[in-house]
């Protein structure tokens, strides 16, 4: 297992390398001129070139490279080119918020979406299952920002039972805070882990061995939880993997929506102000979370089905 | 869908609004559109957010009074200057100092030093900032003594102030202690002079900004005011109809204003006026676009009145090159009754197009920016424009590109919207003096061409520009817009107001009939 961990671990270095360059030609590639966006619509030549210079921004594109992926292998990422603060300290504040939104969402998708994606598929075509249908139906619809907005009028702007703006300070702050974010992505994470349990259960429900079991009487409950859900866990897990993914993604509406600090509000401030440093950084670290969910999701497998061997 | 929102929002808000809205004492905070900050050094600020925060830290020497856009030498008050005088030449002027006014944090007392470090910083082009032109003119800069400053010109400049002394320009005094101590940390770290000190940035989040103890205008009654940067409209408008912030900025979306005012009448609206300039140039070097007929027929397919209708009182129609509250603009008054090229007359338009050739329209290709403003501007025209046979193929991209190809001269059509002092001579320095064509090396932002194109009047705006005499001088002024709008290099579009909205509680201390960052909450009170 250390050794498997540890090879997937060496696997990174290509991958982020390859994130690193193709993140760096696509920033150049994008029209648009940071100095512009730094320095406003009247700048002058002078200043345009000034800010240039300063920023590296006049060297040849391979040296801007070699100086770009030299300081991200060192972890270090420079400073914002818009405002000079540093990008580490920003991603070290940020990260948090949208690892806690994201691991938060997941929670409220298998907590709500397992047992109730389990009782639709062992009572299909009854009231849990027609009720899974319609909440995802539901939770695939409503586009995030828009439902995060509902949540916001219902909940903070009519019941006032949760803050509006911001990550809040320390714990149960931060809880309350992060209720409402989590919902709304949650929800249709929930949505899709719910149709995916279904699923999968449906069809190892329908395997010989449950029937050999049913026809050895064992009880219903024992073959639904010990066997059934257990072997349906694992492309339950998969699937649950790539929507993290998904959800990663969606961290970066979810926090405009709510002015929440995250990666996603570094991501679209950096990309509208074409702050190269900054979106370079988040999306080396989003590339890195990705990697990192898919060996969690990996080795999660390995742990639920001890006949799935890492190789 | 998204408007549809905001209205289904406001509507939902509104019946829990008002009663609702209490904040602490003596903290108040101000919701703005941005993502980020970009620069609290006066230098590099850009943006309403940045100007916003930098107005409420710093002083500047002149500005127009609390609260208006009033412009004349006669009309300023003084910030940190007690007097100024222009020799009759406007070659020379001299500041006189307030005495006794304190930096924050310490840094000690304003003088004549820090007034000539600032203008020497902002003129430097190694320093890089985007308003060093505003001080081109200065040649030298004397303090014969701790509170006296004196500015020598290169050409006389009567308004030499509005774009260099006076707010949302870059003409705010810096300490020289400060910057030269702080280095490329002040940029984040200021020290200024104004009601409020900085006291923490948190980024992407808010500014939080503390009373000055000892303010030259004295203490402000609020303890504390933040600045949160709330980019996204639907939820800065909940963020205020909920009571968390007591001031935000206004959005550029139809029907938000008129449902806002319907369903919420007590909260202020503080439209800032004269508004921005947002006019529709002509790119007169592409074709069809080179015949002054196809141009006519152009602007007599353009009702100004649309976009009263879309957006209410947040637009007032503009009827020359500048809004009808810069100094010099042209009044509805002016407008001749007869042979008017910018009067609605679509059968007319129609006419000039047969008459130039084109009886069956034009297509023309245009791209413009994804904001808001830009996007909402160019549908109102392109559909106006479309009953007459000109067909506008509208391309999407994103602000900064916008900004960045329509330097390179790559549109035919150019919506722009700009901020300028409100001199109508800004306006023409910068959009029809032939030296500022795109392209050229000394190019500010002539997108249309004329000068080089279709008339000039680049002597003209020489002679305004050095003009004294105030009679004289509107004269030429109204004499060079006329010369430039007979050749409709431009279709002006109605002047958006500089709009915020106020819960009442939030008092100002004056009434506000100007743009938020040209003036200070140094007065304002929680009520």
């Amino acid at each position: 297992m250390a050794g498997y961990i540890l090879r997937r671990l060496l696997e990174l270095i290509p991958t982020v390398l390859l994130v690193l360059t193709l993140v760096f030609l696509a920033l150049r590639v994008l029209p648009g001129d940071p100095a512009i966006a730094a320095l406003g619509e009247y700048a002058t030549p002078d200043a345009v070139a000034s800010f240039r210079q300063k920023l590296g921004l006049d060297q040849p594109l391979w040296a801007q490279y070699l100086s770009f992926v030299g300081d991200a292998v060192r972890g270090n990422f420079g400073r914002s080119m818009i405002n000079g603060t540093s990008i580490n300290a920003l991603l070290l504040q940020n990260l948090p918020y949208t690892i806690e939104l994201a691991a938060a969402a997941t929670l409220i998708g298998v907590v709500v979406g397992i047992p109730f994606g389990a009782a639709a598929a062992v009572w299909r075509n009854h009231a849990p299952d027609m009720f899974s249908r319609v909440f995802a139906l539901a939770g695939f619809s409503i586009p995030d920002f828009y439902f995060g907005v509902l949540l916001l009028i219902a909940f903070s702007l009519k019941l006032d039972w949760f803050p509006m703006l911001g990550g809040g300070q320390g714990l149960l702050d931060g809880l309350h805070h992060l209720v409402l974010p989590a919902v709304t992505l949650g929800v249709v994470m929930a949505a899709f882990v719910m149709r995916m349990t279904r699923s999968a259960l449906l069809e190892v429900l329908r395997r010989d061995y449950v029937r050999t079991a049913r026809g050895k009487g064992v009880p219903e409950q024992w073959i639904v939880f010990k066997h059934a859900l257990r072997n349906a866990l694992i492309p339950i897990t998969t699937g649950l993997g790539i929507y993290l993914l998904t959800t990663l993604s969606g961290t970066i509406t979810v926090e405009l929506v709510f002015s929440r600090p995250g990666l996603g509000q570094l991501l679209i401030g950096g990309i509208t102000a074409r702050d190269y440093t900054m979106v370079q950084a988040g999306l080396v670290v989003f590339a890195f979370c990705v990697v990192l969910v898919n060996l969690l999701t990996d080795l999660l497998c390995a742990l639920i089905d001890p006949r799935v061997t890492l190789r | 869908m998204r408007r549809d929102l905001l209205k289904a929002m406001l509507g939902l808000g509104a019946t829990l609004a008002l009663p609702r809205m209490a904040v602490a004492e003596t903290i108040a905070r101000v919701g703005v559109s941005a993502r980020d900050l970009g620069a609290l050094d006066p230098a590099f600020g850009i943006g309403n957010g940045d100007e916003f925060a930098i107005r409420q830290i710093y002083n500047t020497l002149v500005s127009c009074p609390d609260g208006t856009e009033l412009i004349k030498v006669d009309q300023l008050q003084g910030e940190l200057a007690e007097t100024w005088n222009m020799s009759p030449d406007a070659r020379t002027w001299t500041f006189r100092l307030r005495q006794g006014v304190q930096w924050h944090k310490g840094y000690g007392e304003v003088t004549s030093e820090d007034v000539a470090f600032t203008l020497r910083r902002m003129a430097d082009p190694k320093v890089g900032s985007q308003y060093s032109s505003n001080y081109r003119l200065i040649q030298q800069i004397d303090t014969p003594d701790r509170y006296t400053v004196v500015l020598h010109l290169s050409a006389p400049s009567p308004f030499i102030y509005a774009t260099a002394m006076m707010p949302r320009f870059g003409g705010y005094i810096q300490c020289k202690k400060a910057v030269e101590e702080l280095g490329d940390k002040y940029r984040l770290n200021p020290v200024g002079t104004g009601p409020f000190e900085f006291v923490s940035y948190d980024p992407k989040q808010r500014i939080v900004t503390r009373s000055f103890e000892k303010y030259w205008g004295g203490k402000p009654r609020l303890d504390r005011l933040e600045v949160l940067f709330l980019s996204e409209t639907a939820s800065r408008t909940l963020a205020f109809v909920k009571g968390d912030v007591d001031m935000i900025e206004g959005a550029t979306v139809p029907g938000w204003y008129p449902s806002l005012r319907k369903q919420m009448p007590n909260v202020v609206f503080d439209f800032g006026r004269p508004g921005g300039t947002f006019t529709m140039f002509i790119n007169m070097t592409r074709k069809p676009l080179d015949n002054l007929k196809v141009r006519e027929a152009m602007a007599h397919a353009v009702d100004q009145s649309v976009w009263q209708g879309a957006f209410g009182d947040f637009v007032e129609p503009m009827y020359g090159i500048s809004p009808q509250g810069f100094y010099g603009a042209l009044q509805k008054q002016d407008i001749p009754a007869q042979d008017w090229p910018f009067s609605f007359d679509p059968a007319l338009s129609r006419k000039l197009l047969a008459e130039a050739g084109l009886p069956n329209g034009f297509s023309v290709d245009v791209f413009i920016s994804e904001r808001e403003e830009y996007k909402t501007n160019l549908l109102i025209v392109q559909e106006q424009l479309r009953k007459v046979g000109i067909q506008i193929n509208m391309r999407l991209v994103d602000h900064s590109s916008y900004h960045a190809d329509i330097r390179k001269d790559l549109n035919a059509l150019i919506i722009y919207g700009s901020g300028q002092p409100p001199l109508t001579q800004a306006v023409l320095n910068a959009f029809y003096d032939s030296r500022a064509i795109v392209g050229k090396p000394t190019h500010n932002m002539n997108f249309s061409h004329f000068g080089d194109v279709a008339g000039n009047v680049d002597a003209l705006i020489d002679q305004v520009n050095r003009e004294t005499d105030d009679a004289r001088r509107i004269a030429t002024l109204k004499q060079i817009q006329f010369e430039i709008l007979r050749q409709v290099p431009v279709i002006p579009l109605p002047s958006p107001a500089g709009a915020w909205v106020r819960n009442p509680r939030l008092d100002v201390g004056f009434p506000v009939h100007a743009f938020m960052g040209t003036f200070t909450l140094g007065k304002a009170r929680l009520v």
